[in-house]
């Protein structure tokens, strides 16, 4: 890739930056450069924008401190009480949580991704559900995202549902086949927890791996935090 | 910041084809000689499709299609009682994944129909390039940086190290910073170390002070992936031993608004460490007292070890080097406190022993562990975005497990009690047998359990048995070892898997040979392989499956080898067939040049309890090493 202000495909990005045509730059650097594939017209549509009182503006990056993305999923708000029956999937966004003033009685969303081949993810759903009835009152939610199956091909219905129900998991749980989440980390660092403000929805600190020894105690000082007086 | 170091360092690697390894002439400072030894180690590799994609999967299409010369450059200077060294390490990518491409291969082999929900493939594409772009910015950049250097002053009662240095103090609980070559890891401390001796006779005295910052390499071969720092963390003594260390590579302010690049943030945050030891011997009986002080900037990637802004660990340990010649004994006891920032602190403590027994014809040796809460001292690196240096640790606490062992899972060792012991039977001047039992009870398999509770429901039960025999023929210049194995692992109580509730936690199988046969002259052949039927209830296939390899060799001492590989892997993530040939040729005593060609598996690689996943690889690889 080499040294990024260097490469062929920011070249033309940083072209029409230096000529204040930012608007095109995102287009003309997917469509331009030496050594960078071309981009069938189909696929440069703009990038819409999100309306500030449904959802945070961008940008929305991957570092601690960002915007989470307002991604939208297939998925259950309580499997338990839809009887993990797959007509009453639903579509889930992240917007659903977005609590700028309170009215929703949130204060804090864990974002996690979960596999069925990634071991870890297993052991920290066992207690998920657990955990979160423990502190939902002082509104903290879950949202987890499945994303592969035991021979890491994208999950589907059948998976989520022999999840849910080996888990009994009774928080909003959805299916990531295409694994949006992938943009706060890889697959293979599964399962990955954003601890998200829902006031402003960014990323409080994310944790690679079943962190419970510093991520549960994150957690109650936030809470504790948001609660004093 | 881009550095065009290996471009100067090519003709320096053109020019290594040198007769012998006799050093440069030396010359002369003050009067006193100077001894000047150059070692090039120069490597090409080209990478194509190493099968490893996955649908929706932009880091492993990250890891196709790209080409890495990288250049190791050691020089180093001796006279008297001065000693100079300095490596120059160079990294350059002439070909390397493309974001763009990358989103429109995801595009390509999307999954359709789309699941409920889903975007438009405009949308798809749009978040795939801008993961590519964050996976991207910290791998294939080149760098050129001092990966090592010190100055040391030696004498048989006091040595003085300026610079990098290595250490281990005790068996490793306490400290442990050291090269791992199987692993692409080599971890010093930047700063000094200072080592003082008393004493000739029966009784003797050695102290020995470290300190400084932790430097780990910097750049990794395998991914091509780089772990950079700056001025928020590396501020204080770590600017200047941080000085010409890689940085983040800083991206275009709107550009990493429009999510192309990640911001330029550091993925390593240098760990300052302090460490002594005392170690007294007399008649035969070595005391040793250990102590290392690790204190560390905020976690970059919070776990219990890594979010720890001080942890503290010492030791005592006690050594019979001579059992009236029928063996040895070491024993050592540590205890490790780690003030974890936001959490309650940890308190832990380890007890280690080993013992050789030796009555002709049968040795044995057995060795012993009990850790509670012991912890190795992860290195400060975020783990998100260079996820291939998670196993940099400054500690590594003794498994007593073979050293390839790669089945001790999560945190097994940990929370652990067990040993293993070996037995060896020798029947004949050349020909013995051995069989080894381990047993471990562990508590931080199943789950994390940072407070190492010993609760039932945690508790997995292990036996590690394997037999084998060494045999050697023709004066020794033909040899064999062969050991056959199984591993068992189950939990106490039964745990959920997909298939419903099971006790089963690991088995495996396995054969490992290693002959080698003399042909006569010199010449020999050497078959070498390591087959595995393994079994894990979480994580991996449903059903149990087969991995393992085969290599064939011929050898023409000392001038020329060749191989061929097969390796095999019929768990259903992974390709089933890799085959690969290799050739290395020794022009001179200084010199080889091996070109390695075809396809290997991605696997998990241990040594001694340190491990790391190494993708899949598929291409060609040429190393030069030469010594002049």
């Amino acid at each position: 890739m080499g040294s990024p202000l260097e490469t062929t495909f920011l070249r033309p990005f940083v072209a029409a930056a230096r000529a204040r045509w930012l608007p095109l730059a995102l287009p003309l650097t997917l469509a331009c450069g030496s050594g960078t594939p071309d981009i069938p017209e189909e696929l440069l549509a703009t990038e819409p924008t999100a309306s500030p009182s449904t959802y945070p503006p961008g940008p929305y990056l991957s570092e601690v401190g960002s915007t989470l993305e307002n991604f939208s999923f297939s998925g259950w708000r309580d499997p338990v009480a839809a009887g993990f029956d797959p007509s009453a999937l639903e579509v889930i966004r992240m917007s659903d949580f977005y609590d700028p003033a309170g009215a929703r009685g949130l204060e804090l969303l864990l974002v996690n991704t979960a596999a069925i081949w990634c071991q870890a993810c297993r052991v920290e759903h066992r207690t998920l559900p657990e955990r979160r009835a423990e502190l939902r009152a002082r509104g903290f939610e879950v949202l987890s995202g499945l994303f592969q199956d035991a021979s890491a091909d994208p999950a589907d219905i059948q998976d989520l549902q022999t999840w849910v129900e080996q888990f009994e998991i009774d928080f909003p749980m959805v299916l990531d086949p295409e694994f949006q989440l992938g943009k706060y980390g890889s697959a293979e660092a599964a399962p990955i927890n954003l601890l998200v403000d829902v006031r402003s929805m960014r990323i409080i600190e994310r944790f690679v791996g079943d962190q419970e020894a510093v991520m549960w105690p994150l957690i109650e000082s936030e809470l504790e935090r948001r609660s004093a007086p | 910041m881009k550095r065009r170091g290996p471009v100067v360092l090519l003709p320096l690697a053109a020019c290594t084809l040198t007769t012998s390894a006799s050093g440069l002439e030396p010359l002369h400072v003050a009067g006193e000689p100077v001894r000047i030894e150059i070692t090039e180690a120069a490597s090409l590799l080209v990478n194509g499709d190493n099968r490893d994609s996955r649908p929706n999967q932009v880091s492993s299409l990250a890891n196709d299609d790209w080409t890495m010369f990288y250049n190791r450059l050691n020089l180093q200077a001796s006279s008297g009682r001065w000693q100079l060294s300095l490596r120059i390490d160079s990294a350059w990518f002439p070909a390397s994944p493309d974001p763009t491409a990358i989103g429109l291969e995801l595009v390509e082999t999307r999954p359709r129909p789309l699941p409920p929900g889903a975007e438009e493939d405009p949308a798809y594409f749009r978040a795939k390039v801008k993961e590519a772009g964050t996976e991207l910015s910290n791998r294939y950049i080149d760098w050129t940086y001092p990966a090592k250097y010190s100055l040391g002053y030696i004498t048989p009662e006091l040595e003085v190290t300026v610079g990098d240095v290595y250490a281990q103090l005790g068996r490793g609980l306490v400290l442990s910073v050291r090269k791992y070559d199987e692993l692409s890891s080599d971890t010093t401390v930047r700063g000094g170390r200072v080592t003082a001796r008393f004493g000739g006779g029966p009784g003797r005295l050695k102290v020995t002070a470290l300190g400084g910052t932790m430097n780990p390499l910097r750049i990794d071969e395998a991914s091509g992936r780089y772990l950079s720092v700056d001025d928020g963390v590396a501020s204080g003594v770590a600017a200047l031993t941080e000085a010409g260390m890689p940085r983040p590579a800083a991206g275009d302010d709107r550009a990493i608004e429009l999510g192309y690049l990640a911001p330029a943030t550091p993925t390593y945050a240098p760990d300052r460490l302090a460490a002594a030891q005392l170690e007294g011997t007399a008649r035969g009986l070595k005391l040793g007292t250990q102590a290392s002080l690790l204190d560390r900037q905020p976690a970059l990637s919070p776990d219990l070890v890594r979010s720890s802004h001080r942890i503290v660990t010492a030791s005592q340990s006690l050594e019979l080097a001579d059992l009236a010649r029928h063996g040895n004994v070491y024993a050592e006891a540590a205890v490790q406190r780690l003030a974890v920032t936001g959490a309650d602190d940890v308190t832990g403590h380890a007890l280690y022993g080993s013992a050789t027994l030796i009555a002709d014809p049968v040795s044995v040796v057995a060795e012993a562990k009990h850790y509670r809460s012991f912890f190795p001292l992860l290195a400060n690196v975020d783990v998100s975005r260079a996820r291939e240096f998670s196993i940099v640790q400054y500690s590594a606490p003794p498994t007593t497990e073979a050293f390839w062992v790669d089945t001790e899972f999560e945190g097994f060792n940990t929370c652990v009690s067990g040993g293993r012991a070996r037995a060896n039977l020798q029947l004949k001047r050349q020909v013995s047998v051995f069989a080894w039992a381990g047993r471990y009870h562990t508590w931080a398999e199943l789950a994390p359990n940072p407070t190492c509770e010993t609760r039932d429901e945690l508790l997995n039960r292990v036996w590690d048995l394997a037999v084998g025999t060494e045999l050697g023929f023709q004066n020794r210049r033909s040899r064999a070892a062969l050991t056959v194995g199984a591993r068992s692992d189950d939990s106490a109580e039964p745990f959920a898997t997909s298939f419903g509730p099971s006790t089963v936690y690991y088995r495996e199988n396995y054969a490992r040979y290693d002959v080698i046969a003399w042909l006569g002259g010199p010449f020999s052949l050497q078959l070498q392989g390591w087959h595995r039927r393994r079994y894990q209830a979480l994580g991996r296939a449903d059903d149990p499956w087969f991995e393992g390899f085969h290599l064939t060799g011929l050898e023409w001492s000392p001038h020329l080898s060749l191989a061929f590989g097969a390796e095999y892997d019929t768990n259903p993530q992974t390709p089933d067939t890799y085959f690969n040939a290799q050739v290395v040729v020794r022009p001179t005593t200084a010199t080889s040049i091996a070109l390695f060609a075809g396809q290997r598996r991605g696997t998990l690689r241990c040594v001694g309890g340190v491990c790391r996943v190494f993708p899949a690889f598929e291409g060609a690889r040429l190393d030069l090493t030469a010594r002049f």
